[in-house]
């Protein structure tokens, strides 16, 4: 494992510099209560062993006194060896890298962030979007199966039990649940992030495709978020038999990337494309950067899972929008053969959306208290989602 | 004597600098606790809107897009077909998915890297070759 990996695992992703005014404004937005205080205007210290490495401290910093450690060099290295360096951008990148040239909050890069992808020298340039619709696949049908199990259906006696289940996608999240309700733990999905699902094919499936060794594969992921940095570098990553993601840089990062290697964003073609086999992504994919986007997508699937027929409105409103915990319920119609199984002709999902954490102990109240009416819940690190990721341009004027 | 003339003259009192001096502090203050208000206030609508703009970004990137299930990527579709379940689309049943997409959480994360450095990819993709046959063996027999 490579040093910096480590050190992230045992240090943490971000950390406070020495020019910290101890302002305090760190302290309030941290979801883990990691950042410790000595004494008033004094160096605020984070503690690596609460640190959820999130980011939103980084973010908020209004003197900007709060770095991440980063893997640019390795990068690189890898960009400039022998090896096939493969890339993957989440969902949210192409929602915020514009910023980081001047332009406004509001526009959709996704072109251009593709292009650059290729002018930086990337071998071949995929999208998480596609990790993501396999995320859904695996995870809605993961829900499907605690459904059907929960409802006495023949064949599901070994699916997971636990209901509601919980996302997975969001490693700040998993890590605030690893820390604060080990006990809870079956709760949350089986299914890996996109990221490391987007990774663990690139080296299997991938490979075989392209007819090349894994050994030989570099792999990238441009995420709107530190915390990922810390997921790659966890050990049992390695499904594949190597590291299925060898290294995370920021959207920041690539932005960096861009200007160093001299690219004039605004002459990027905007119409850039990701390769196939693993480039090609679906709407449901992509709302997965926004808080209530997973629901969404793996409500699409779900529906069609259990029903035997697509949503006859296939943008579900009802968990879109910011507040921190919001609720819906989707009457599904379930198909013939379900229903005969179940001996009911309808399932009523009742899900949640948390978004901000440490919001998330309402829902584990109402686990404790017995009174929880939901099936799935979506829980988001950052509020807004990964949009506001701590790996996204600052959007705030550093004083 | 007017008020403006007795202060001046009487070095009792304040001196004209002191007063404009006085007069400045107050105003100063005045603008910057305002500002400093405003500008919290201001950061933090800002916060909030360009989050929202954000999320808007994403839900017309979906909006426009033809492919909107995931179910329907025509990629996703050939990655099961072809490999994680082969002649078939069957998410989370296989071997291969369960060792490459799954993971553990917490303590039983040290089981896992266990597992996966006693086995390999291909005992893997032949125990889900086995799986398969014996579906489609169920399948032909419950016909």
């Amino acid at each position: 494992m490579s040093d910096i990996r480590e050190a992230i695992l045992k240090e943490g992703v971000v950390f406070i510099n020495d020019q910290c005014k101890g302002c305090d404004d760190c302290v309030k937005v941290c979801p883990n209560d990691a950042i410790t205080v000595a004494g008033l205007g004094t160096k605020h210290v984070i503690d690596p062993e609460k640190c959820l490495s999130c980011g939103q401290c980084l973010i908020t910093c209004p003197f900007a006194r709060i770095e991440e450690k980063s893997m640019l060099d390795d990068v690189r290295a890898a960009l400039a060896g022998d090896k096939i360096v493969m890339v993957q951008e989440a969902p949210a990148v192409r929602a915020a890298l514009g910023v980081e040239f001047g332009l406004p909050e509001g526009t959709d890069t996704e072109g251009k962030m593709l292009s650059a992808m290729r002018e930086l020298g990337f071998d071949k340039v995929y999208d998480t979007v596609f990790g993501a619709d396999l995320t859904i696949m695996e995870e809605g049908h993961e829900l499907v199966a605690r459904i059907l199990k929960s409802l006495g259906v023949k064949g599901y006696e070994d699916a997971e039990a636990e209901l509601p289940q919980f996302t997975s996608c969001c490693p700040g999240w998993v890590r605030y649940a690893e820390l604060n309700h080990s006990d809870m733990l079956a709760h949350l999905s089986t299914a890996k992030s996109p990221m490391m699902m987007h990774g663990a094919i690139m080296k299997t499936y991938g490979a075989e495709q392209l007819g090349i060794d894994p050994a030989d594969i570099y792999s990238v992921a441009v995420m709107p978020c530190t915390a990922k940095k810390r997921e790659c570098s966890r050990p049992e990553f390695v499904s594949s038999g190597y590291p299925d993601v060898d290294a995370v840089i920021t959207t920041r990062e690539l932005a960096q990337m861009i200007r160093d290697a001299g690219i004039d964003f605004e002459m990027l073609d905007e119409n850039g494309k990701a390769d196939s086999v693993m480039g090609e992504g679906t709407g449901a994919g992509v709302i997965f950067g926004n808080t209530g986007g997973v629901m969404e997508a793996a409500l699409r699937t779900a529906y069609k899972a259990l029903s035997g027929k697509e949503l006859e409105q296939i943008e579900v409103h009802a968990v879109r929008g910011e507040d921190s915990v919001r609720e819906a319920t989707v009457s599904i119609p379930l198909k013939a053969e379900i229903a005969e199984a179940a001996g009911v002709d309808t399932f009523d999902l009742n899900v949640a959306v948390v978004s901000g954490t440490a919001n998330v102990e309402t829902v584990f109240d109402k686990i404790e208290s017995g009174s929880c009416p939901y099936h799935f819940v979506e829980v988001m690190n950052c509020p807004g989602g990964c949009v506001n990721g701590g790996g996204q341009p600052i959007n705030h004027t550093i004083l | 004597m007017s008020h403006i003339e007795r202060t001046i003259a009487d070095p009792k009192g304040i001196t004209r600098r002191q007063a404009i001096k006085g007069a400045a502090t107050v105003v100063v203050s005045l603008v910057l606790a305002s500002g400093v208000g405003a500008f919290a206030l201001g950061t933090y609508k800002k916060a909030k809107e360009y989050v929202t703009k954000r999320i808007s970004v994403l839900y017309a990137n979906d909006s426009k897009r033809a492919l909107r299930t995931s179910h329907s990527n025509p990629e996703i579709t050939a990655l099961y077909e072809q490999y994680l379940s082969p002649g078939q689309v069957l998410p989370a049943k296989t071997e291969l998915s369960h060792r490459l997409l799954h993971t553990t959480y917490g303590s039983d994360a040290a089981k896992q890297i266990e597992h996966l450095n006693a086995s390999s990819v291909q005992d893997a993709k032949d125990e889900t070759e086995l799986q398969i046959e014996e579906l489609n063996a169920a399948k032909k027999e419950a016909k």
